[in-house]
């Protein structure tokens, strides 16, 4: 919604307030000020006579003018091909700095004497309104030859952008911002000078006006009979700066009254609905097949539908017979109408759904006076009219709710005063504080008390609000939510401590992707019905794909140490959302520098898998029983087991993907992180003897994963056994199928300190189990 | 015997240093020796013998000890020579990771509410019309719903625009008072310089019995914590409109760039938006089946906050995992 300072002057005096505090007060009343934007023409530029043009001896595209300024006339050199006798103009005098590095000099052009320019629309500083110089006209104020245009208020203006919530039909319009200003800074709104309506014909001689009593709308229809039609330039400017101005001057005065009055104006040639035989123009409305208020002619062709758009668009004569229709509906009744029906519908509906002015006798009073005041035009009298019944809305309220609801009382006074200015009835009973409230027909939005609060809180503002704590019973308020952020966060800073940056990536996913490497999809069924992009055409199952994607863009950007996680929603096949971990190591370990004499080495699976324990807590990995993606390398790939349950995977990025996308060594791992285990913490005892190292070294089929044989020793619960680890493996004779396995044990015993016998005892049974268990010497 | 004494001074090590020691004081040094000799000493001069003996005695271990100090000082010194390193080589960037600036905004805003004892409540991000709109007075015709894009399924569900669909089914979960923020994604179907398709949000319910909460409440609780988010600003509310809230407003502070002298990242205002509030819509209530309660609602962006207070120019940075970002942040 765009308003100008001049544009608003027209229904209340602001005279003695600054633009400044216009703004003020609009965002303080909750029509914020999106932009404020300043025109003023410069100094010694003053209005001008165009007496006489005669053509320059010495140019074709020059003409020799007699400017009449006042007390002096100057001789002028203009090159402007529409500049005309008789025309008024603003003329940059002697002196008149135009802009920064352009001072108006007296100047001969091609040997004739110019004292002054003539101006075009940008010359004085306005925004480019046509070709050659601007043509004054009264419509921008009385015109006195020699006026100094830098005091003229249509000229000189402030355009003030706000930005209107969606609420707000009643501001959508010059008048409609008025009323609601005029309320905060205490200013009555100025009569309409009305316009004497004696024409001697009456609208009904002309025009038959037929409509079904079911109709919705309020309708009226006024006939005007132009002799000439120019627009005007306070029309042109105003339109241009909110950027309606049409290609038609009868488009152009209805954008202009609709959007000073708030009234849905339209226009129609008079003889586009004219019936010979009748001797008039016959216009009926009624519901079409959708239910929706229709304007049909004598041919029952449709021509609109009310407050929702117009189907034929008319050619439209500039001068001649014209109807003008003023009409009004309520929002809510053509929403639901274009919502239900997918009806298409255009400029109007924007204003009628958000609720335009329902005064449609106000919106003629003021077409009629402005169209006498600016055309040379015969107005029929009176309006052929039709009108709904309007059954208002009443809402009760009590100066102790508005206190309840405000925190701050406001006395009954000013809450009638508020409510009266901005157009609603109040009865109020000053004994109970009690008060009826009648909400007029353009405030839809009004519908109960906490809107009509709404409205006392705009007027008293709230920076007059006292700010309250409140007081509330105290509650444990640790949801489980919480804890789960809690854990979250605590795994965030372990996996940055790890040396992993935190990615946020969007929770949708490319389905071609997914499908090439053998992800989850989601059923077509359940999946995105209008995509942003066919990179982001589904849900992601997996976080594994778009760190990937991390990886790919940081290397071409030069980075070879990328490390990420991302803990995050991903769905699977049938959209059930579940919360991931997810871990990508690429490129080496760590940067080259003094530590590493400037040689990296490249992240491998004993690294990642370490910086995850360290994130995770103690796992165990197992090898993958089925590779489920085409990431995962067939040979560097496991189960990440916690308390014997899987709660993820991990694996070396395989080398046709990773050949493939170009990048570095990469591994990554992906964790269910409802699986990962929260530990409960419970001692053991402590033994106060030392333990006591040994190591045996069996040798074993290759084959043999040594997940088999730490089975085994763990079934077989040794006495003394605390714990126990392969320490090395050796490959005496290459490829002859058997290799050398080292395990260290650990013993210790909680009742005393082992002794040789006590070892030795151990480690035989211990040594004899296992060659006979994996057939180690043979 | 002076002699020994004297060659204390040349000393270079202390194996050196043992061997002076051990041939003076040692079992068979020359000292041993010359005690060993009193006995054949008349006994009238044995007392001045073994005292000169004995004078020498303390003097050179004196002066061996303190020549041992010496030579351990210079000893340790050298040691500590060969460790020496440059200290200014070292570089802290190699090895931490850092948080994304968002959820470390988010970290600080649930910081807040958990000291004023909000309750965190989470939701699906896919969710039902009537939980996203309906529920929250956006009937399917209502001008409102222009302002949000929606990704729908084509099973006719949704992706959430707003986190209020928590406050729904905390409401249609529990009983007033109720006292909660719901943190979390959210998407519109919009991509440019200043819309992502996905983004963050925070927004809180806070209910009890009629005539409890005012608007004067809201504004105490948001006040407040905007100071904890900017630092000394000043805070402004606007009159807004939300179909959710009535009356609803809009918190401004005071431009983090220009301190409110106006500049591009404000459009010259001196003031910034930052969020939207207001006192639970009547319709809203109803949706749930509430009776005779008051409440307040408010909701804000997260990116928004992270983007002022981190200095961030490019919203859609933000979800691209680009280290050159990320790692500003460590």
């Amino acid at each position: 919604m765009i308003i100008t300072r001049s544009w608003l002057n027209e229904f209340i005096d602001l005279s003695d307030i600054s633009t400044q505090k216009i703004c003020d007060t609009l965002n303080s009343i909750g029509l914020e000020v999106d932009s404020v934007k300043s025109y003023r023409v410069p100094s010694k530029v003053i209005l001008g006579k165009v007496l006489s043009k005669k053509a320059h001896p010495n140019a074709d595209k020059l003409s020799i003018c007699e400017v009449d300024l006042g007390t002096y006339t100057r001789q002028i050199v203009c090159g402007a091909t529409n500049v005309e006798a008789m025309q008024y103009v603003p003329v940059a005098t002697l002196g008149c700095r135009l802009s920064d590095n352009f001072i108006i000099k007296p100047v001969k052009l091609r040997g004739v004497e110019s004292d002054g320019m003539i101006c075009s629309s940008q010359e004085i500083g306005l925004p480019k309104l046509n070709d050659g110089i601007l043509v004054l006209d009264k419509s921008i104020g009385t015109l006195n030859i020699g006026a100094d245009l830098s005091n003229n208020i249509v000229l000189n203006d402030d355009v003030i952008e706000i930005e209107l919530t969606a609420n707000r039909g009643d501001a959508l319009s010059i008048y409609g911002v008025a009323r609601d200003i005029g309320v905060k800074l205490h200013k009555q709104l100025k009569p309409i000078v009305e316009f004497k309506d004696d024409h001697t014909k009456g609208v009904g001689r002309v025009l038959q006006f037929i409509y079904d009593n079911d109709i919705d709308s309020k309708i009226g229809y006024k006939v005007i009979n132009f002799q000439e039609a120019h627009s005007t330039l306070l029309v042109t400017l105003r339109l241009n700066y909110i950027d309606k101005l049409r290609d038609n001057i009868h488009k152009n005065i209805v954008e202009y009254m609709t959007h000073t009055t708030g009234v849905l104006f339209s226009v129609y040639d008079y003889d586009s609905f004219y019936v010979e035989a009748k001797e008039k123009a016959i216009l009926n409305v009624k519901k079409d097949s959708f239910g929706c208020d229709t304007l049909y002619n004598a041919d029952e062709k449709i021509i609109s539908n009310i407050g929702i758009k117009q189907l034929q668009d008319f050619k439209l004569n500039p001068e001649g017979e014209k109807i003008y229709e003023v009409s009004f509906i309520n929002g809510d009744i053509v929403s639901q109408k274009v919502y239900d029906n997918s009806l298409k519908s255009d400029d109007r509906f924007y204003k009628s759904s958000r609720g335009s002015e329902s005064n449609i006798e106000f919106g003629i009073k003021y077409l009629s006076q402005f169209l006498n005041r600016c055309f040379k035009c015969d107005i029929y009298a009176g309006f052929a009219t039709f009108c709904k019944n309007y059954q208002p809305l009443v809402v009760s309220i009590s100066v102790a709710q508005v206190e309840n609801i405000i925190g701050q009382y406001v006395s009954s006074t000013k809450i009638v005063y508020i409510l009266q200015s901005l157009g609603l009835k109040v009865t109020m009973n000053a004994d109970t504080g009690e008060a009826l409230v009648v909400v007029p027909e353009f405030r839809s939005d009004i519908k109960n008390i906490n809107d009509i609060i709404e409205e006392i809180v705009r007027m008293i503002g709230i920076e007059n609000i006292e700010s309250r704590p409140l007081n509330f019973i105290e509650k444990n308020r640790l949801s489980s939510s919480y804890l789960e952020y809690k854990r979250d966060y605590k795994l965030r800073i372990l996996s940055i401590s790890q040396g992993f940056y935190e990615s946020v990536t969007y929770v949708f996913d490319n389905k071609e992707l997914q499908l090439k490497y053998g992800f989850d999809v989601i059923g077509k069924s359940l999946d995105i019905l209008n995509p942003i992009t066919s990179e982001l055409n589904t849900f992601r199952t997996t976080l594994v794909l778009n760190l990937l994607d991390a990886v790919i863009k940081n290397y071409k950007n030069g980075y070879r140490k990328i490390e990420f996680f991302e803990i995050g929603s991903v769905y699977n096949s049938k959209r059930e959302e579940s919360k991931k971990l997810a871990f990508i190591s690429s490129g080496y370990k760590s940067k080259p520098s003094i530590n590493n004499s400037g040689k990296s080495v490249a992240v491998d699976f004993e690294y990642f898998a370490s910086k995850l324990t360290s994130i995770l807590g103690e796992f165990r990995l197992e090898k993958l029983d089925t590779i489920d993606n085409k990431l995962t390398h067939p040979y560097q790939s496991a189960k990440v087991i916690q308390n014997d349950t899987v709660i993820g995977y991990i694996s070396k990025l395989h080398n046709t993907v990773q050949n493939s996308l170009d990048i570095d060594t990469t591994y990554f791992a992906e964790f269910d992180y409802d699986k990962i285990k929260t530990i409960k913490y419970e001692a053991k005892v402590i033994s106060k003897y030392q333990s006591v190292t040994n190591d045996i070294t069996i040798s074993i089929l290759k084959e043999i994963e040594y997940k088999q044989i730490s089975d085994y020793i763990n079934s077989k619960e040794y006495l003394y056994l605390v714990d126990f680890m392969p320490l090395d493996i050796y490959d005496p004779n290459k490829d002859q199928g058997r290799v050398n396995l080292t395990i260290r044990f650990i013993l210790r015993s909680n009742s005393k300190t082992l002794d040789e016998n006590d070892i030795k005892s151990v480690m035989n049974i211990i040594q004899q189990d296992l060659n006979e268990k994996f057939n180690a010497n043979n | 015997m002076e002699e020994y004494i004297i060659s204390i001074q040349d000393v270079k090590s202390i194996s050196q240093l043992e061997e002076i020691r051990v041939k003076v004081l040692g079992k068979k040094g020359i000292l041993s020796v010359e005690f060993a000799k009193l006995k054949d000493v008349p006994n009238t001069q044995k007392k001045s013998f073994a005292q000169t003996l004995n004078s020498f005695k303390e003097k050179f271990s004196k002066e061996l000890e303190l020549k041992k100090e010496l030579l351990e000082i210079q000893k340790n010194e050298k040691e500590l020579l060969e460790d020496k390193i440059d200290v200014s080589m070292f570089n802290s960037s190699q090895n931490s990771g850092a948080l994304h600036p968002v959820l470390k905004t988010m970290d600080d805003i649930i910081e807040y509410f958990i000291a004023l004892n909000f309750e965190i409540k989470e939701g699906p991000l896919v969710e039902n019309d009537f939980n996203n709109f309906e529920a929250l007075n956006l009937p399917k015709y209502h001008p409102a719903r222009d302002m949000q894009d929606t990704f729908y399924t084509n099973d006719g569900m949704l992706l959430r625009t707003h986190t209020s669909p928590v406050q729904i089914r905390t409401m249609l979960q529990q009983n007033k008072p109720i006292r909660i923020i719901s943190p979390g994604r959210v998407f519109r179907r919009d991509y440019d310089l200043t819309h992502t398709p996905m983004f963050n949000q925070v927004e809180g319910l806070v209910v009890d019995v009629d005539g409890k909460i005012s608007f004067a409440n809201l504004k105490f609780m948001l006040e407040g914590f905007l100071k904890h988010m900017f630092g000394d600003v000043e805070v402004r509310f606007r009159p807004s409109f939300f179909p959710f809230t009535e009356p609803s407003a809009e918190a401004d502070i005071s431009c983090v760039f220009c301190k409110g002298d106006g500049c591009r990242v404000c459009s010259h205002t001196g003031w910034l938006e930052v969020l939207g509030c207001g006192l639970v819509d009547e319709n809203v209530f109803k949706a749930v089946g509430y009776e005779q309660v008051s409440g307040y609602a408010f909701g804000l962006g997260v990116e928004r906050f992270s983007m002022l207070i981190n200095k961030i120019n490019d919203l859609r940075s933000l979800f691209e995992s680009d280290l050159r970002l990320l790692e500003q942040f460590k």
